[in-house]
């Protein structure tokens, strides 16, 4: 019996869709095979974690909530015990790294990369197209005198930003027919924090990082009720923090149920994957395809022409 | 003299705080994570240690909760700030002990104790659910929907497929998620 054979019997088993003579060989051999049995006990524990909704769901909330927390900037970290060795490493590569920029500083064809990626980390004097959002992440960390190399011709983040436009959030829900219903809406509590975070953006950058923050934290925990539109919601306020990776898989999730968001949610998705890093690259440009030739949409024509910017930059 | 209460009216007395859900259950793991993480990283831990550590505990909780085996005395988020520092003091020492002593008698560190059976239960639907993570979406939706009960036929029309290619995809990419998962080392420790 080959490996795909037997698990089509164990699965058969599992189901409960054997006839009794060959259940009966099932189960003797679950007794006198350990190896059989090990199969048999891991397609059962498969069975019953893929089954339960709720426990697929809380464990991939806990993962991007620790993400979250992780990366995002203004959160309090633990303090750490720091050892001495950790002391004398961190002390070796920070003297390097000046050492590093020096050299680079006295090569004028020599510039270091500008990071990209899941960290909220602003590279805008070398990209002459930044948004709001740049300056949240990172207020003021970039100085004027530091030399910064011009972006690989893999990184898209600042392109992929300068196509990013919030959307406009009513600040009640109630205008949009949304069916989501909860006393003192958590839709609604939403809407109000991303929109007071919008609104002093450019005029406090730390204050409106803090409010993202509190946005971030109420809609991870919302009940499945307002799940959809809350992951909308999240998506975007993990998009202006820069948690990019986060965002495409909240986009994403809108993007696969049937809900008035949905086809946005594709665009802002590719968005996301190509301000991510150069390894997302092949899946933004798929997804802008997708959108490219598909039927006519709201970024239709946008996703046309960024994706003549990619293939020629 | 103020009458002395029995134990029975004592108990009455004690607030009941109801089961927490998976939404009170992740806001819990938010609030007590830098305290958690404080106590990993203070004892020899890393913060990757205190990542796994926190979600087995949620885990945990949340499976205790859905056998009716919870008993909450104090806010979700003291219970599982109390029950990570207990585990982990725990498994730095069966890592010494396993460091020390070689494994003549593996059976002799078997565990028997039913909390920490739920734990190593906890760590295997962890571990189950970052493998399924990482199948390619199709895969993962497949295998999803084919453990929730939806009909082989109904998941072939969701996903645009053949219902003979269905059912051929779903025995592959489950013997995919089957082989990653018992390729982790971490596997081992928990069968």
């Amino acid at each position: 019996m080959d490996e795909i054979q037997k698990i089509a019997w164990i699965d058969c088993y599992l189901r409960g869709d054997l006839e009794e003579d060959e259940k009966e060989r099932f189960e003797a051999q679950y007794r006198n095979d350990p190896e059989f049995a090990k199969e048999v006990d891991l397609l059962r524990e498969i069975r019953d974690v893929a089954g339960n909704k709720d426990l697929l769901a809380l464990s991939r909330n806990l993962k991007s909530t620790f993400k979250s927390l992780d990366t995002a900037p203004g959160t309090l970290k633990p303090s750490k015990l720091i050892s001495l060795p950790l002391i004398l490493a961190a002390a070796a590569a920070i003297t390097l790294v000046i050492a590093a920029v020096y050299w680079f500083r006295t090569d004028p064809g020599e510039r270091p990369l500008a990071p990209v990626a899941d960290q909220p980390k602003g590279i805008q004097h070398s990209i002459e197209q930044t948004s709001p959002g740049d300056s949240i992440n990172n207020p003021g960390s970039i100085s004027p005198d530091r030399p910064i190399k011009p972006p690989s011709e893999k990184n898209y983040l600042a392109l992929a930003r300068s196509y990013y436009k919030s959307p406009d959030f009513p600040a009640d829900n109630t205008q949009r027919g949304n069916v989501d219903t909860f006393p003192q809406s958590v839709i609604q509590q939403l809407y109000q924090l991303y929109a007071e975070a919008l609104r002093i953006q450019s005029a406090n950058p730390q204050k409106a990082s803090e409010t993202f923050q509190k946005a971030l934290a109420l809609s991870t925990s919302a009940p499945d009720s307002v799940s959809r539109m809350a992951r909308y919601l999240s998506a975007h306020t993990r998009y202006q923090l820069g948690l990019y990776d986060s965002a495409a898989r909240d986009f994403e999730f809108v993007s696969k149920v049937d809900n008035p968001e949905q086809n946005k949610a594709k665009w802002y998705q590719a968005l996301c994957l190509l301000s991510s890093g150069s390894e997302k690259n092949s899946q933004a440009r798929k997804l802008l395809e997708e959108i490219a030739t598909g039927p006519s949409s709201a970024h239709k024509s946008a996703a046309q022409e960024l994706l003549a910017k990619i293939q020629f930059r | 003299m103020p009458k002395k209460r029995s134990k029975s009216e004592q108990n009455d007395k004690v607030k009941v705080i109801p089961e927490p859900g998976p939404s009170e259950l992740v806001r819990a793991a938010a609030e007590c994570e830098p305290a958690v993480f404080a106590h990993v990283l203070a004892n020899s831990g890393t913060r990757e240690d205190a990542e796994d550590l926190l979600h087995d505990a949620v885990l945990t909780m949340h499976n205790l909760a859905k056998k009716g085996k919870l008993n909450l005395k104090a806010s979700p988020g003291a219970y599982l700030l109390g029950i990570c520092k207990n585990e982990w003091l725990h498994r730095l020492r069966e890592k010494k002990r396993h460091q020390q002593v070689t494994n003549q008698h593996p059976v002799e560190y078997k565990a028997e104790d039913p909390a920490e059976a739920e734990w190593r239960q906890a760590e295997l639907h962890r571990l189950c659910v970052e493998k399924l993570d990482e199948l390619d979406e199709p895969c993962r939706r497949l295998i999803e929907l084919d453990c929730q009960g939806v009909s082989l036929k109904e998941i072939a029309r969701q996903l645009n497929y053949s219902y003979d290619y269905v059912r051929q995809k779903k025995l592959d990419c489950l013997a995919r998620l089957m082989r990653l998962i018992r390729e982790d080392k971490r596997y081992k420790d928990l069968i």
